[in-house]
């Protein structure tokens, strides 16, 4: 079984290609279960086609033993879909939230194999202890990290580098790719290729901009399965290609505020 | 680390509002966080409440859960209820006051934003329920002032001999015609506190604690303050209640004089039992007042370690390991006795364990002669 996270700024599109990635890999017959870590719990929107299963933490809410069919639905391409949940915008700790979701997760037996693939889906950036629990000891051994060529999200992908250094004295995740999530922007590809490498990563993807991503989402499904011979889920299958190979897992070097804006600076 | 700093604000917060009788303390936090009930304090555990907050609560706030705690407290019909926020509720944000202006509740409603350890440690929690009573409980006009009473402010809640103490200044003061009013705050009712205000004069018992709440009275109402703590001795005393008399417009000469004859009156009768005893003093707990008494009782101060002549009795703060054959310890307080009556009381003590010792009553008992 493999753990990955996927992480990366708010709104940089992690959930779609989370659940694209999933979708694929799915249809290949592999056994995937994706958790949307965020209290906005819409990361498996697109496979589960409007259904909705209660959050792990309406769960505790309710203050009732957790079971497994309460939480745990079953989308498109056989993908195990969960969401965290979480407290209303304001109130509680989230953060403390996904820890719980985790440790909830574990008693209910999802570590215990039968699984191919877990896919984390976590929120933003890492503000705190508990986002950053999905790339600690014991939960995923990969992390991607998916950004655009704008500033603020290679800013935030670059924080994430700065996380993940933190828990490599403790055997927590290694760098195992960039994925490129296209803006429309100039030269983009190669800001964010070069973003990748002065890391010490690469960029395993990227993913064009597309009309077909909006028009999915309105149907509530994802591109692999809307248009599934499109080039757009072409990327996604490859994309499943590759993290199905398994990447070359790195130490990150995070860049100093400076070198970040020079590489910006050069797409431009 | 300060020893005020070993525990946290909730806990010194406790000391503070588990002294008024007619109040509930609701601690806003894990049910573990009683555990910071005050040994010290012999009070009704009925008075503490806590909201109990599990991981539910932290993840998705608490507010809810202290809200019920306020409404089962309220159903006691308690003259006060104070609530004081733990760490967990400061650190996932829950806002204890902004609730508690919003909650409409007949008991009045005392919120204490403690937060543990994040806003200090013990100090500042006793610091922050006093300061928070005197803002928000205190009423701005509180009625003509009273000539003849004065507050205590800061006693040492937790310290055993604290009513002992209380009761010597009480007595001192009544020879100067004053009474006691408010005791802010220890072994009070919520109305009775209300009364702070109409003092002419506020004496700190413990300036640790009493003399922030001085400030705030002086500043709120005027009222000076006399610094400084309790007094301890012949000479402290005669000192402190000539301050008294000065604060509060009047004479201290008939006061001392009745006093000084009191104190020679009960010091010549222990005389007779210890005049000559030896005594050997553990350096560190050596105050003022332990010389002035052992003096004033013509006993003789012999060093700790070192032989002939051999002491009579040995003054520490707890027993000793190598006790020299023929000594007697006797323990010396944490705290300064208050007044004359309390080193008076210690030196009766001494008198009683040099009697009671081996070939003391003992012999008598094994010579038969008893």
């Amino acid at each position: 079984m493999k753990q990955i996270a996927i992480y990366g700024k708010g709104g940089i599109g992690k959930s779609t290609i989370t659940a694209n990635l999933a979708a694929a890999l799915g249809c290949e017959g592999r056994r995937v279960m994706q958790i949307g870590c965020d209290p906005k719990q819409d990361s498996t929107r697109l496979l589960m086609g409007g259904e909705r299963k209660e959050t792990v933490l309406d769960c505790l809410r309710r203050g009732e033993e957790v079971k497994f069919d309460d939480i745990v639905g079953r989308g498109y391409g056989n993908v195990l879909c969960v969401e965290a949940g979480g407290p209303e915008p304001g109130v509680g700790c989230a953060g403390r939230g996904i820890m719980a979701t985790l440790e909830i997760l574990r008693k209910l037996g999802l570590y215990d194999g039968g699984l191919d693939f877990i896919l984390y889906d976590v929120l933003g950036d890492v503000v705190c202890g508990g986002f950053a629990m999905p790339m600690r000891r014991g939960f995923a051994e990969e992390v991607y990290i998916v950004t655009s060529g704008e500033y603020m999200a290679l800013y935030a992908a670059n924080n994430i580098c700065r996380g993940l250094v933190s828990f490599s004295s403790r055997g927590g995740a290694r760098l195992a790719g960039i994925i490129g999530n296209g803006r429309g922007l100039a030269h983009e590809e190669k800001t964010i290729a070069a973003f990748a490498e002065s890391v010490g990563s690469q960029m395993v993807a990227f993913v064009p901009r597309s009309g077909l991503v909006q028009e999915g989402e309105r149907a509530g499904q994802t591109v692999v399965e809307y248009a599934p011979e499109s080039s757009q889920a072409a990327v996604y299958r490859e994309l499943a290609r590759v993290v199905a190979q398994g990447g070359r897992g790195v130490l990150p070097q995070p860049l100093a505020p400076a070198e970040l804006e020079e590489i910006v600076r050069r797409g431009l | 680390m300060k020893v005020g700093d070993r525990s946290c604000a909730l806990a010194g917060a406790m000391t503070v509002t588990m002294e008024i009788e007619d109040c509930i303390t609701i601690l806003h936090g894990p049910r573990g966080c009683c555990h910071r009930f005050p040994l010290g304090q012999m009070v009704d555990p009925g008075r503490v409440m806590v909201s109990g907050m599990t991981e539910k609560e932290v993840v998705f706030g608490g507010e809810g859960l202290l809200a019920k705690a306020i409404r089962k407290a309220e159903e006691r019909g308690p003259g006060m209820i104070a609530v004081i926020s733990s760490c967990i509720a400061g650190v996932i944000g829950d806002d204890v006051l902004a609730l508690c202006r919003e909650l409409k509740t007949e008991s009045f409603l005392l919120p204490i934003p403690a937060d543990g350890f994040l806003t200090g440690g013990f100090y500042a929690g006793i610091e922050g329920a006093m300061a928070a009573l005197i803002k928000d409980f205190l009423p701005e006009s509180p009625g003509p002032l009273k000539d003849d009473t004065v507050n205590i402010l800061g006693e040492k809640n937790l310290a055993v001999d604290e009513e002992e103490s209380f009761r010597e200044i009480a007595r001192l003061l009544r020879r100067l015609d004053l009474k006691v009013g408010a005791r802010f705050v220890r072994r009070t009712r919520a109305r009775r506190l209300q009364e702070t205000g109409r003092a002419c004069l506020n004496i700190v018992r413990d300036p640790a604690i009493g003399s922030s709440p001085a400030k705030l009275l002086q500043d709120a109402y005027g009222t000076p303050f006399l610094d400084g703590g309790y007094p301890s001795g012949r000479r402290e005393t005669a000192a402190w209640l000539r301050k008294v008399a000065d604060l509060t417009d009047r004479s201290a000469a008939g006061a001392i004089r009745a006093e000084e004859a009191r104190y020679e009156q009960l010091i010549d009768d222990l005389r007779g039992d210890l005049c000559g005893r030896r005594a050997a003093v553990q350096a560190a707990w050596t105050g003022p007042w332990l010389i002035e008494l052992l003096e004033d009782l013509g006993m003789e101060i012999v060093p700790w370690e070192g032989g002939a002549p051999r002491p009579d009795l040995i003054l520490a703060a707890r027993p000793v390991d190598d006790l020299p054959p023929g000594s007697v310890f006797a323990p010396l307080p944490t705290v300064p006795p208050a007044g004359h009556t309390g080193p008076l009381a210690a030196a009766a003590a001494w008198r009683r364990r040099l009697k009671t010792a081996v070939g003391g009553w003992r012999s008598d008992v094994r010579r038969g002669a008893l």
